[in-house]
């Protein structure tokens, strides 16, 4: 286990305590409420790519980002006089009084506060974004102070590792687990329900076939439905037309020719939904393999966030700014050919070097008779 | 239906259960940005143990970035993309077959840093040097089919416009460690024609720096790493840029230097070079459009970060070209991989299944 000790007070505006007077206000606090049994609650707050701010906006940010959190956690509480310190880059909180429920909603409001935060630089706006974990004295495995710290801190870890911009409570990690796992099994059963398409389709395949052979008319008649129809139609022939050998036949090759041609309905429209769904079907396979394969080793995983500390700072924010071609977009028509081009030159690229490896149907289109 | 309600059908339906990743695998640096957020950059070494005791003693196969360049004494080091392209020569040598080996285990690393989830299908583009030949292509590409689900490659300047959105007429200048590589683009893929590569780039800065200090200050100590972190730390071109003083040792005792103009003068050096470049590049466009590529000139790559550059170089296009119009691109480490990571994104859904 790393020491957890806070290491600076340089932002300690909330007093002239020394980094060592911060954290024992702190146990003190943490004592008093399981004394009197009281909810406590611990926030662990980091900067996403706190990093990477300061190599692109230099170290005078650092402060100033750290001020405007401790800014947003003072206004997002009534009693902003909670003891807190900063845990290497983190600024951790005691919350006395508030329990789950009351943490839960002081995250919302930080992370939201966030988005609020105008900094910028050169005149171009920065969106910061925060990694928060929660823990509260009620969380099993928590005794004290540094049992608290441990499981916020956890809680944080897995924030950040998730992208950051979220709070996460370390209980959660298992639940991760489960969640996989219930995805697992979503999967598996969307593809069960692609599978008796295809089932549906060889069935009704199955029964034309054996039509087709001498005698097989009676194949058509498989399907309850159908032989109701069968009957309906029967009934239909014997009010009007007459009766002997001759007759007979007729109404049966005329039955016979309705069903065929229900089935042949019956056939296209599910190869038609085959055809839709293939690729589905395909994604939806390849996915559940993926999961399949690896659903130990997110476990291992983990253990692997919950054991480190420092996990690689999430960046969730950014993605917005970068995402998504809309056809909305002025210059759409001149992206999606630049998006052609670049798939062909792809496209080439393994023509060029790897005959075997194109799939068939890219290779036919060099052709153009092949159509 | 139209064709806005299928599009945006479509793209709702592409976010799901696929991660795309933009990557930009270079010299020096190899990063990632992915549509779940995560941003990643580790330097392009990739390290195996000598033997079994220094398996045992770094418990670990592979070592990757600076983790593989901290132990580099007992691991056989790859830099797989030395000199902008996976280094293996036609036959199969060892030597190049552990390279491709080296390359792939970078991006298997660099795609599990993006941290897909486990069910997640992997589309990814990859930015690569723009100069790297055919037969690179095919190992970075038979590297990449093994880390990821579905890749194409995209010409390093090429993902550094789109992400800035210039799509047409556009010169792009990506300083890296090796190579400054000048770029033109208009629409098409680039040629031959449209790229200029010169090797006054980070490296080359390091060197400059390295030959005045020695020269000013004779008794002063320092590595190479040392230099390199003091111009990443305090590059400039500028006038008047803060006074730089760094302690280097004498005769082991810390002493300070005063490097302000050292720096300056160094890092100058990038800028006639670059600006001879941008002059051919302007000068064998059609002549109709030279106006318009003379402003919109894009500053990318690690060396990018040099203060002052974007506007030393206008300064002297305005001298020698009559104007000009430098914009330097927000995030020069993350420029390649969001530029591919949004091509990734808006590349219609049977692209990418059909490259599968
Ligand atoms: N702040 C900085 N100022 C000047 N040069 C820098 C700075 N940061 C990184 N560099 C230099 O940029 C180069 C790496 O650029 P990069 O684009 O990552 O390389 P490549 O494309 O070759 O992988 C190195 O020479 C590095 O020293």
């Amino acid at each position: 286990m790393r020491d957890i000790r806070p290491v600076s007070s340089e932002r300690s505006d909330w007093g002239l305590f020394s980094p060592e007077e911060l954290f024992e206000l702190m146990r003190v606090e943490c004592t008093r409420a399981s004394r009197y049994g009281y909810d406590l609650s611990c926030l662990c707050v980091s900067i996403d790519r706190l990093g990477h701010l300061q190599d692109l906006y230099g170290s005078t940010s650092r402060a100033e980002l750290l001020d405007a959190l401790h800014e947003l956690l003072k206004s997002s509480t009534r009693d902003s006089d909670f003891p807190r310190c900063m845990v290497d880059d983190a600024l951790v909180a005691l919350f006395p009084h508030t329990g789950t429920a009351g943490a839960l909603t002081l995250c919302r409001r930080v992370l939201k506060g966030a988005r609020r935060l105008g900094f910028e630089s050169d005149g171009r706006p920065i969106q910061v974004t925060f990694s928060i974990g929660v823990a509260t004295n009620r969380d099993a495995g928590v005794r004290d102070l540094e049992s608290l710290l441990q499981q916020a801190q956890a809680g944080m870890a897995l924030a950040r590792a998730a992208g950051g911009d979220r709070f996460m409570r370390q209980e959660q990690a298992s639940n991760e687990f489960d969640q996989i796992r219930r995805e697992l099994e979503d999967l598996r059963s969307a593809l069960d329900r692609q599978g008796d398409v295809v089932r549906e389709a060889a069935s009704v395949r199955r029964v034309l076939d054996l039509a087709d052979l001498p005698g097989g008319g009676q194949a058509l008649l498989e399907r309850p439905e159908d032989r109701e129809f069968a009957a309906r139609m029967a009934a239909l022939f014997g009010t009007g037309a007459g009766s002997g050998p001759e007759a007979e036949k007729l109404r049966q090759q005329a039955i016979e020719f309705a069903l065929r041609g229900i089935h042949e309905e019956r056939r296209r429209s599910i190869e038609r939904q085959m055809r839709e769904n293939e690729g589905e079907v395909d994604t939806l396979r390849r996915r559940v393999a993926k999961l399949n394969s690896s659903l130990a080793a997110t476990e291992e995983e983990l253990r692997r966030v919950m054991a480190l500390k420092d996990v690689d700072p999430g960046v969730a924010s950014i993605y917005r700014t970068v995402q998504g071609l809309s056809a909305d977009a002025a210059n759409a028509k001149a992206r999606l050919d630049m998006l052609n081009r670049i798939f062909q030159a792809n496209v080439e690229l393994r023509q060029n070097l790897q005959p075997g490896s194109v799939p068939a149907e890219i290779r036919a289109k060099k052709d153009p008779d092949h159509e | 239906m139209s064709d806005k309600q299928t599009k945006s059908a479509e793209s709702a339906k592409k976010d799901h259960g696929v991660l795309y990743l933009g990557i930009d695998l270079g010299t020096s640096r190899t990063s990632v940005a992915a549509s779940n957020g995560v941003r990643e950059t580790i330097s392009s070494y990739v390290g195996y143990p000598k033997d079994v005791v220094s398996r045992k003693l770094l418990q670990k196969d592979v070592l990757y970035g600076d983790d593989a360049l901290a132990h580099r004494l007992s691991l056989n080091l790859f830099r797989p993309l030395g000199e902008g392209v996976i280094q293996c020569k036609a036959g199969d040598t060892p030597d190049s077959s552990q390279n491709l080996r080296a390359a792939r285990d970078l991006l298997v690393e660099i795609v599990r840093r993006a941290k897909p989830r486990k069910d997640e299908l992997v589309y990814a583009v990859i930015g690569v040097p723009a100069q790297a030949s055919i037969h690179n292509k095919d190992a970075i590409l038979k590297a990449a089919r093994e880390a990821v689900d579905s890749v194409m490659l995209c010409s390093e300047p090429f993902s550094v416009a789109y992400g800035q959105d210039m799509l047409d007429d556009v010169l792009v200048i990506d300083i890296g460690a090796g190579t400054t590589d000048l770029c033109r683009m208009h629409g098409t893929m680039p040629e031959d024609a449209d790229q200029i590569t010169n090797t006054y780039a980070g490296d080359h800065v390091d060197e400059e720096l390295t030959k005045r200090i020695r020269k000013k200050f004779p008794q002063a100590q320092f590595s190479v790493q040392m230099i390199k972190t003091i111009k990443e730390k305090h590059s400039s071109v500028m006038d008047r840029m803060e006074p730089v003083e760094v302690l280097l040792p004498v005769q082991g005792k810390p002493t300070p230097f005063d490097v302000t103009d050292e720096i300056r003068q160094s890092c100058r050096t990038l800028i006639p070079p670059i600006v001879d470049g941008l002059s051919k590049l302007i000068a064998s466009f059609d002549p109709e459009f030279q106006e318009r590529l003379k402003n919109r000139v894009l500053l990318a790559g690690g060396g990018s970060q040099i203060k002052g550059l974007d506007t030393a170089i206008e300064l002297l296009m305005h001298e020698r070209l009559g104007g000009g119009r430098v914009l330097r691109i927000e995030e020069p480490i993350y420029g390649g991989a969001n530029g591919a990571l949004k091509i990734a994104h808006d590349m219609p859904g049977e692209f990418w299944k059909k490259l599968r």
